[in-house]
């Protein structure tokens, strides 16, 4: 089977929701008024044009099954967001949108300031400020797989954009503080979750908790995947399994860059054997030898762990380092396509 | 209890078919990043493949429950899926451990001669050929890797043939012969439905493919052309 560098274009395209925004209805506090008028003035652009440093940081947005319990002005102020919320997410829509090579001096501004804005959202800890910025980072992640997969060179833009999306680590201990605000877990509930030296190993805890030890690569429920879903109804298992696909998708995105960058030939059709001979290995896998004992041969097999620095917390939770093969991709032969929620073909 | 349908009916609906669609879809999506792109694309394949390349009869052995296909009497049309070569089939561990245990059964002996009068060294053995009247990929426990790719892909396949296969083995001593590398061509047949006892996502999946033709286009039966495969494995 042949593979190619552009596994995270259709791997990460479930990401893109058709969202009907609702109308922003008028302020209430101050830094509530200022982000309504952020986003009613942009006619023509995004709502990443608009922010700047004067932009108040974004507070601490709950789930809507949170806020239902909440007092009524400070509900009102977080129902609010929500639509805010929502129109950040159509606006991320808009500009991953833009076909590939569209990307303009101004998407890149647009992009560097929703990364900031994702910045902002994670520096306070809420159900919603999480699915927001998982929502941005995949808006980050398939902007710079269409760069990548465009067989041109790298934008001069494109590794301070890389830098920058990659920066972000998944913080289990912000996981555990939303995890007992909104479900109201006890210390008892999160042991082993909260403050766990390997956050991939606690985060597959907290997984195995919030699923009952469910399947991650077919969940028995992923109604609520989508950026527009989680906002509506809160689904921790599910935004965990979207942070975790995020993770490694980050993972083999720099790797397919470094690929790109070290390879003069470099074509998409590249396939995993070609890749592997670029990439480091690691040494995963297995051993296998004839052994006769007693006079008696057998085939043995012995798994060879390879070497375990410098995983991202995805890689520690699947207990898997991205190889050459997960940097390649199936070549799409005989014109596979997938097709989104809404009954729409989206090109692997 | 139906004749036509002896393990029972079971009833669902319009909304169950296209929220079970919707998962599917969903499910193939997330396959990629698992290194399982063999697996997701079938399922996608099984979503959304048209064409009438053959037919499937009511009575295939290998259909297990006689849905997914518009039938016109005992037989219906269905589309072929072809797999130009599927080399990871040989990094399979299953394959391997069949192809180890094989190569010892037959050629042990050769093995022992060899190293006997080479000891300590390296040597490529065969070409050689076998064929396995049943064949499994199991359920390897986790949901990420070849393994799990061919499981979740296939599982059950039958006519699994060997054309060629080369082991370059080892000796290191004390009667132990580390496999450094095994290349195989060979082939193998499968027919793309799902068992709705099971489990997992074969649930949803049977419910899709229940509802072909009359719920909607997703969940169509198809045959897999010969899968081909034709690769080497070598050891890290």
């Amino acid at each position: 089977m042949n593979y190619k560098t552009t596994i995270f274009v259709p791997s990460l395209m479930a990401f893109v929701f058709s969202i009907v925004v609702a109308p922003i209805a008028s302020a209430i506090g101050p830094e509530l008024g200022k982000w309504t008028a952020i986003v009613n003035s942009r006619d023509k652009g995004t709502v990443f044009d608009t922010i700047d440093a004067s932009t108040p940081a974004w507070p601490t947005i709950h789930s809507a099954e949170y806020i239902s319990g909440m007092k009524d002005a400070e509900r009102q102020e977080q129902v609010e967001f929500h639509s805010i919320a929502h129109a950040i997410i159509q606006d991320a829509k808009v500009l991953l949108d833009k076909k590939p090579r569209q990307s303009t001096a101004e998407n890149w501004r647009s992009l560097e300031s929703a990364l900031r804005l994702r910045d902002s959202m994670l520096r306070n800890t809420g159900y919603a400020n999480l699915v927001l910025a998982d929502g941005l980072n995949r808006l980050g992640l398939v902007f710079l797989c269409k760069e990548l997969g465009s067989e041109e060179q790298l934008s001069p833009e494109f590794d301070g954009a890389l830098s920058h999306l990659i920066t972000y680590r998944v913080n289990i201990d912000q996981w555990a503080s939303v995890t007992r605000e909104e479900l109201g877990w006890t210390d008892e509930k999160l042991k082993e979750v909260e403050g766990n030296p390997n956050p991939g190993v606690g985060l597959h805890k907290l997984w195995d908790r919030l699923t009952d030890g469910d399947n991650f690569a077919c969940p028995k429920n992923m109604d609520h995947l989508c950026s527009d879903g989680l906002l509506k109804q809160r689904d921790l298992s599910m935004l965990l399994y979207r942070y975790i696909y995020s993770d490694i998708a980050m993972k083999r995105l720099s790797l397919a860059v470094q690929y790109k960058k070290q390879t003069a030939d470099f074509s998409l059709n590249d396939g995993s054997g070609k890749i592997a001979k670029v990439l480091p290995s690691s040494g995963e896998g297995k051993k296998m030898s004839v052994v006769a004992t007693g006079g008696v041969p057998r085939v043995v097999m012995t798994k060879l762990p390879g070497e375990k620095t410098n995983l991202s917390v995805g890689e520690r939770f699947l207990n898997a380092r991205s190889s050459a093969d997960d940097v390649a991709a199936h070549s799409g032969q005989n014109g596979h396509r997938f097709r989104d929620q809404s009954g729409q073909f989206i090109g692997a | 209890m139906s004749v036509v349908y002896p393990d029972g009916v079971r009833v669902f609906n319009q909304g169950e078919y296209t929220s079970s669609a919707t998962y599917l879809s969903f499910v193939a999506l997330g396959g990629w990043p698992l290194d399982m792109p063999t697996a997701a694309t079938l399922l996608a394949w099984f979503l959304g493949n048209t064409g009438n390349d053959t037919t499937v009869s009511v009575t295939d052995p290998y259909l297990y429950h006689p849905v997914g296909v518009e039938w016109a009497g005992s037989t219906g049309p269905c589309s072929k899926y072809s797999f130009p070569n599927l080399d990871r089939v040989v990094s399979a561990t299953e394959c391997q451990q069949r192809l180890g245990s094989q190569a010892i059964a037959d050629h042990y002996a050769e093995m022992l001669t060899y190293f006997t009068a080479h000891p300590g060294d390296t040597h490529t053995f065969g070409p050689w050929s076998c064929a396995f009247s049943s064949f499994t990929f199991p359920d390897p426990g986790v949901y990420i890797g070849i393994d799990a790719d061919m499981y979740y892909a296939f599982a059950q396949v039958n006519g699994f043939t060997v054309t060629s296969y080369q082991l370059t083995m080892h000796d290191s001593g004390g009667l132990t012969y580390d496999i450094l590398s095994i290349t195989a061509a060979g082939y193998f047949y499968d027919l793309y439905d799902f068992d709705i006892t099971a489990g997992g996502f074969s649930i949803p999946a049977a419910k899709v493919q229940a509802g072909y033709p009359t719920l909607g286009d997703s969940g169509r039966v198809f045959q897999e052309d010969r899968v081909n495969f034709n690769g080497t494995w070598t050891s890290p």
